[in-house]
């Protein structure tokens, strides 16, 4: 583990220095956890697609400006998409309640198709009431569910402490289920 | 109690439902295609001294014609005045 972490220091020393190299590490390390984390704020494979190129084109432009400290290399480009996922935001207000488009899961144990769009309909329901939530809420749960992090290494990405994600997280539980309830209750 | 209950159950379902995704693999391919030859891509910038001899060229040959069309009509009128 220690073996791997030195190895990925170099390389990305080597990428702050211009390596070409080292950058396609860096990118092949990161790509499907920025996506994801796009994909799940977005809920389209298209526009997933254009803001994690562009996370990548904007971390290649400024990787010689990168300064090393003891946050994951992985917290800067979270911080990059989570940058523009709220241009995003801002630019397309009308893309709040977007259906979640079909996907192919890493983790699925559904086999049944009744059941796959059973549950495909669950994941939107639930997709949506996320994306009532504030941006930093809806990152945190993201990053613990879809990334499944401890809330210490969120804590690393988002820079607040343990204790200030934790507290976090159990408000945005309650308002996720006060959203949940109200929009049941209007259905 | 029950609040209790309900978050273990909310966080059940986040847990069932939120799972990661696949990005497909031709993006990925085609991103990392793009982020390698944008860094090797060569700004041309145009040359212009060409363009430039050329239009001096024939600015001069222009004048030049001119200025022996002039003298030929000067030669041709200037006999007939005397």
């Amino acid at each position: 583990m220690k073996q791997n972490e030195k190895q990925l220091d170099d390389v990305l020393d080597r990428a702050i220095m211009g390596d070409e190299e080292a950058f396609s590490v860096l990118y092949q390390e990161n790509v499907k956890k920025i996506y994801n984390y796009i994909f799940y704020r977005t809920g389209n494979i298209y526009d997933a697609e254009d803001i994690t190129a562009r996370v990548f084109q904007r971390a290649l432009k400024h990787i010689s400006n990168y300064k090393r400290t003891k946050v994951p290399f992985s917290a800067w480009l979270y911080r990059i998409a989570h940058n523009l996922v709220a241009n995003w935001y801002r630019d397309s207000k009308h893309k709040r309640e977007l259906p979640i488009e079909n996907h192919s899961y890493i983790e699925s144990n559904v086999d049944i198709p009744e059941r796959q769009i059973e549950k495909q309909q669950e994941v939107e329901k639930l997709i949506n009431a996320i994306h009532l939530l504030p941006g930093n809420r809806q990152q945190l749960l993201i990053l613990k569910y879809v990334e499944s992090m401890s809330n210490r290494d969120v804590g690393l990405i988002m820079g607040k402490s343990e204790g200030a994600i934790k507290s976090l997280y159990h408000r945005t539980l309650k308002e996720l289920r006060r959203i949940i309830v109200d929009s049941s209750e209007i259905m | 109690m029950k609040k209790e209950i309900n978050n273990i159950k909310l966080e059940n379902e986040l847990d069932n439902l939120l799972n990661p995704v696949l990005p497909s693999k031709d993006f990925i391919d085609e991103l990392q295609t793009r982020l390698r030859s944008k860094t090797s891509v060569v700004v041309e910038y145009p040359n212009y001294l060409l363009p430039i001899i050329l239009i001096s060229i024939g600015l001069f040959l222009g004048v030049a014609i001119i200025w022996v069309i002039n003298k030929i009509n000067k030669l041709i009128f200037s006999p007939g005045e005397e």
